[in-house]
């Protein structure tokens, strides 16, 4: 991949606002910089460690106080529209636009992405046979089961083609068979696209990812290779990634 | 944007159109305004406004609410909120459209008018975006089990509620024009500048309100601040008006002719029956000169000053002979003395009327018509103007001297003498 289309974060430092006064500000990133690394990266962390702040600001629905999540060219503090055009996002929590059908659905995110509305409903029809749901286009969105939803949120995230994939904890709530589907989608998805999936799966990552990344309290830990991160687990582990995990956040947690 | 295959399906603006729409239809049958002038037909279809508003307002809100449940709204998009808010709001409005065109259409078609007011057509228009926009804010902002109700209530509540509350030109800043225009008048610029005021107001504070990336304090505050200031110059365009939100019509409009020396004037909605006006006219101010009363040279349409010598009258709908020797009958009347209350001498109006159309040649039915029994001091207003036929001319002009003098007077408590000499 052109290095020119990384995604890197520019010394961000970003705070959720106080909801009450005399609250403090909840600070999630101070001066953070990273670049994610080409390919397919899982990033590990704790509840709480900024998972999905990373990724919401990654995709601009968050704004850095300070600093500039940059994309190539282009950045957050500038040329916005250029950024989104080439970001797909799935958010952890996947949200029905009520009355639509699972098609309608998918096309309608694509047209808020920039696909032209004639094209839309082509793009949403191929989507959601990559995730295996064209049989339900015309179901309502709400009428899917919840593992079916997350697959419309998935839908909507490749719509559009995209140089950066972010998928928000996109396994949970999905059942075993759901998860192998969603694995073989994430093998599928085009090789010159940056993948960032967050999550709490830690199963097959030497099969699924490139890059292993822990972020924990507001600063990547860790960043290798899956087989240089699961040599982290203490020998004869029997989980050694969830082992490798402990040894990297320790007490922290 | 959404497709219309999905709008149709989904949208309460698609549901209800067409009962609304038959419903805008249907009130603006009860809606009066003169027959053939089309400005007024307009203004006079602006009074379905409340309902149309509220509808539109609700179905905005619902969809401003679909985009809120569904977090699409404030979300990372390349599309502009501008063009995600239009494609939520353009079935609303679209609906909202066609109920007052339908409106506008049976309006102008009940008076035999053609053409509608583009210059309302376009403020009734405005004011649909307006309420659309509110509503989609509402929607936004606040819960759907409270934004569709308030988005309903609150157009309804300032249409229905402003133009019934002093002073009377507040209703002029609501955009809804139902006391425009006879047909010597036309629509009042003032009006439309106010109305134009606090509906761009509106739709600029809800544009701020909506901004969910801005704090809320800075957005309350900068929607108050467009707000307020579009009211007040809203409130500066339409102070001092009176309830009607009219201006005496383009003189220019007039078309005259001059016939057995008596110029006559009308507006182009009469144009067509100059034949069956033009003698009637003439007829009555030649009677009149035979009655021994001061005729007039001109008699004109237009309401505004006039010279002396020229007679304004506002022709009926219904175009007879007896309405228009009425129409004159009237025009010739004094002014109200503005007293600021009812006067006994008040009563000399209905006598002079009476005797202006005996004179003009009303028809005897048409004549009873304008009879009241006398009092104590005077006769019925029938005996008093076959006494005046009766009289010799003289008399006849100190009577209506005398009953002119009566008129102005501010008197509240002196019966006044109306009978005529013998």
């Amino acid at each position: 991949m052109d290095t020119a289309t990384e995604l890197s974060f520019d010394g961000v430092s970003f705070h959720y606002q106080r909801r009450l006064r005399g609250a403090a500000a909840q600070q999630v990133f101070d001066c953070f910089k990273w670049t994610v690394p080409n390919g397919r990266t899982v990033l590990l962390g704790p509840n709480g460690a900024g998972k999905t702040t990373l990724l919401s600001l990654a995709a601009t629905v968050l704004r850095p106080q300070q600093g500039a999540v940059r994309l190539g060219e282009s950045a957050s503090d500038r040329d916005l529209k250029a950024m989104r055009e080439s970001i797909g996002l799935m958010p952890q929590r996947f949200l029905a636009i009520p009355g639509f059908t699972a098609c309608e659905q998918v096309a309608y995110s694509a047209w808020l992405r920039g696909t032209s509305s004639s094209s839309a409903r082509g793009q949403a029809l191929v989507a959601l046979e990559r995730v295996g749901l064209r049989a339900e286009a015309d179901s309502l969105v709400a009428q899917l089961s919840g593992g079916q939803q997350r697959r419309v949120g998935l839908a909507q995230a490749i719509a559009r083609p995209a140089r950066v994939v972010l998928l928000d904890e996109p396994t949970a709530g999905l059942d075993p068979a759901q998860r192998s589907r969603f694995r073989e989608l994430l093998i599928e998805l085009p090789a010159d696209a940056q993948v960032l999936v967050s999550t709490h799966q830690v199963d097959d990552l030497e099969d699924l990812f490139d890059t292993v990344a822990v972020l924990h309290r507001g600063s990547i830990r860790f960043q290798g290779t899956p087989a240089g991160f699961l040599a982290l687990a203490a020998p004869g582990s029997l989980r050694p990634a969830e082992a490798a995990y402990a040894a990297i956040i320790g007490d922290e947690a | 944007m959404m497709p219309i295959r999905t709008a149709l399906r989904i949208m309460p603006a698609a549901w209800f159109v067409l009962p609304v729409a038959m419903f805008a239809g249907w009130y603006a049958t009860l809606l009066h305004s003169p027959a053939g002038y089309g400005t007024a037909a307009t203004a006079a279809a602006s009074g379905t406004i409340p309902f149309v508003g509220a509808f539109v307002g609700g179905a905005a809100a619902w969809e401003g609410a679909r985009l809120r449940r569904s977090g699409v709204w404030g979300g990372p998009w390349v599309r502009s909120d501008v063009r995600i808010a239009a494609g939520a709001m353009a079935g609303p409005i679209a609906a909202g459209l066609l109920a007052i065109l339908v409106a506008v259409v049976v309006s102008l078609v009940r008076v035999g008018a053609f053409t509608p007011d583009l210059e309302i057509v376009g403020v009734l228009a405005l004011d649909i975006f307006t309420y659309a926009s509110l509503g989609f804010a509402l929607g936004v902002l606040v819960p759907s089990a409270l934004s569709v109700p308030l988005a309903v209530l609150l157009p309804f509540i300032w249409l229905a509620f402003v133009p019934a509350m002093y002073p009377v030109w507040l209703r002029h800043l609501t955009g809804m024009y139902r006391d425009c225009c006879g047909i010597a008048e036309s629509l009042a610029p003032r009006a439309v500048v106010a109305s134009v005021a606090v509906d761009l107001g509106v739709v600029a504070a809800a544009t701020v309100a909506v901004r969910v990336r801005w704090p809320g304090r800075r957005r309350l505050l900068s929607a108050l601040a467009v707000l307020t200031a579009a009211s007040v110059f809203g409130v500066s365009a339409a102070s001092g008006m009176t309830y009607a939100p009219v201006v005496a019509r383009d003189p220019s409009l007039l078309t005259c002719s001059t016939n057995n020396a008596v110029r006559i004037c009308l507006w182009p909605e009469h144009r067509d029956q100059a034949n069956l006006l033009t003698p009637a006219i003439r007829d009555v101010v030649v009677s009149w000169e035979t009655a021994g009363i001061d005729s007039p040279t001109s008699v004109t349409e237009a309401w505004d000053s006039q010279p002396t010598g020229t007679l304004s009258v506002r022709l009926p709908d219904q175009l007879t002979k007896d309405g228009v020797i009425l129409a004159m009958a009237v025009g010739m009347l004094p002014p109200d003395p503005n007293c600021g209350g009812a006067t006994t001498g008040g009563i000399a109006f209905a006598y002079l009327e009476a005797w202006y159309a005996a004179a003009g040649g009303i028809s005897s039915a048409s004549l009873e018509r304008l009879d009241f029994p006398g009092d104590d001091v005077n006769p019925s207003v029938l005996v008093a103007v076959n006494d005046l036929l009766a009289a010799p001319v003289s008399v006849r002009h100190s009577w209506v001297a005398r009953a002119i003098s009566l008129s102005q007077s501010c008197d509240e408590s002196t019966a006044p003498d109306l009978r005529v000499a013998r």
